[in-house]
């Protein structure tokens, strides 16, 4: 029985240009349901640049050009209908370096349903806030202590601070792009623990230089080398039997 | 197989290939010297033998090391990764090699003063076609060469047709009460050679994996007596 899978995004022919310098070459990947997909390759190979078209992120870039399809639940997200706020809402993303704003732990996770207009009372906004907190496993840590600057944390936490931001406002995609290249090894896996549980309710994609990262996180890969997608598959395939040479030269630390 | 960026990586890899070789070369040598000790009743040899099997033992053991290492601090994946845990699976295979040949070597000291001499004959063929699977076999891991890997793999059939032919010649011998104890030390001769055909195609299926990623996925021809 072939099992039927679930995708969340059906990417299609997708190009990218910044100018006429070509980032990306005719890209078609399909992003599974529930699933986190790892995005390798080396530096310039394209993986940022294709991560920030599903949420249309480079739509501020001004000479950055996306062409081909982006489908998310079979809908177009360029498509003149689709409004990029919304989008990035359903969309989130989490980025190398942890940003939280110059405000209270509080107030980062609560800007985001504000201005979506979720939690029309103080008592629902709170919940948000720490069920937020909660699912990015940083209640414990921080539950006394919300009025404190979200600054003032350390890098693991306001990573995990900028994950409940993201999840705030209920997001059915997370992007993360890099997420724990600043961080040392206990928080980042404490990062990859969450990732797997959120999992459970979220589409996760991430972009990382990590292959071991990638081997322990993903279900799925995709390889990109020069704005090519050469390879992707299952996870567990991808490391142990890759089909192509460019591949295993990668993972295997053979080029540059 | 191209270079790694890793230099330091690349010198692992190697010298766990060299360690390996050095067995399949001591391993071969040994055997070719416990089938002339055996069948010339060559005490001296068979001496040789026995001390020499101590390097197969220690050359395992710094293998194992090199592969942990190698492992912990390289995290290496697809074809380094198969190759080196082919390299623990047939350093293995060669260490039981080693001990079979061994004991042919004990075997041999044990029925020096046993007569007839002409009883072990056939064990000389016998040895020598383990022998020829044992080259090839090494070969084929050496050289990376899937055929004659396969070669090796299939043909094993034929060691265990004659050890089935050479166990029925001991066991008439046997059955007409003559010679007893060399011909059931020869039993065990033949045993140990048909043994060391086993671990031949097991380093041949290693060498098959390492290339292809995939198990053999056929039925080993087999003959059992």
């Amino acid at each position: 029985m072939v099992k039927k899978l679930n995708y969340k995004f059906e990417i299609k022919g997708v190009n990218v240009f910044y100018g006429s310098k070509q980032a990306i070459n005719d890209i078609s990947l399909n992003i599974e349901e529930n699933k986190i997909t790892a995005l390798i390759g080396p530096s310039g190979c394209g993986k940022s640049t294709f991560l920030r078209c599903m949420n249309r992120m480079n739509d501020v870039i001004t000479n950055c050009r996306v062409k081909g399809k982006i489908l998310l639940d079979k809908q177009d997200i360029y498509s003149d209908k689709i409004d990029p706020v919304q989008l990035r809402a359903k969309v989130g993303m989490v980025f190398q370096k942890p940003n939280p704003f110059p405000k209270s732990i509080f107030e980062n996770i609560a800007y985001g349903p504000r201005i979506h207009g979720l939690g029309s009372t103080k008592a629902e906004l709170s919940e948000i806030v720490l069920d937020s907190l909660e699912r990015a496993g940083l209640i414990n840590e921080v539950r006394d202590r919300l009025d404190d600057v979200a600054t003032g944390l350390s890098g693991g936490q306001q990573q995990r601070i900028c994950i409940a931001r993201a999840i705030a406002v209920n997001p059915e995609v997370i992007l993360m792009d890099e997420p724990c290249s600043a961080l040392d090894p206990i928080a980042t896996a404490r990062i990859e623990e969450l990732m797997n549980s959120l999992a459970t309710t979220y589409t996760i994609v991430i972009v990382t230089h990590s292959m071991q990262q990638a081997a322990r996180v993903s279900q799925n890969t995709a390889f990109f080398h020069m704005g090519d997608l050469v390879e992707t598959g299952e996870t567990g395939k991808i490391f142990t039997q890759p089909d192509e040479q460019r591949t295993q030269d990668y993972i295997t630390g053979r080029f540059g | 197989m191209s270079d790694h960026i890793s230099s330091q990586f690349n010198n692992d890899i190697l010298e766990i290939n060299v360690k390996l070789t050095k067995m399949g070369g001591i391993c071969e040598d040994n055997l070719k010297k416990a089938i002339k000790a055996i069948t010339k009743n060559d005490s001296e040899l068979a001496e040789f033998i026995i001390k020499k099997d101590q390097e197969l033992d220690t050359l395992e053991s710094e293998i194992d090391d090199l592969v942990i290492r190698t492992i912990a601090l390289r995290q290496p994946v697809a074809d380094d990764l198969r190759l080196l845990f082919a390299a623990i699976k047939i350093s293995a295979a060669l260490e039981r090699i080693g001990d079979l040949t061994k004991n042919i070597g004990k075997r041999t000291l044990l029925i020096s003063e046993e007569q007839p001499i002409k009883l072990r004959e056939p064990i000389a063929d016998l040895g020598k076609m383990a022998h020829v699977q044992l080259s090839k076999a090494i070969n084929a891991h050496t050289n990376q060469d899937q055929d004659l890997a396969m070669q090796v793999w299939s043909e094993d059939v034929f060691l265990d047709k004659m050890y089935a032919k050479i166990t029925t010649e001991l066991v008439d011998s046997l059955r007409k009460k003559k010679h007893v104890e060399v011909g059931s030390h020869l039993l065990f001769v033949a045993k140990n050679l048909e043994r060391i055909g086993d671990h031949t195609t097991e380093i041949s299926e290693m060498v098959h994996y390492v290339i292809t990623g995939n198990h053999i996925d056929k039925e080993r021809p087999k003959k059992s007596i």
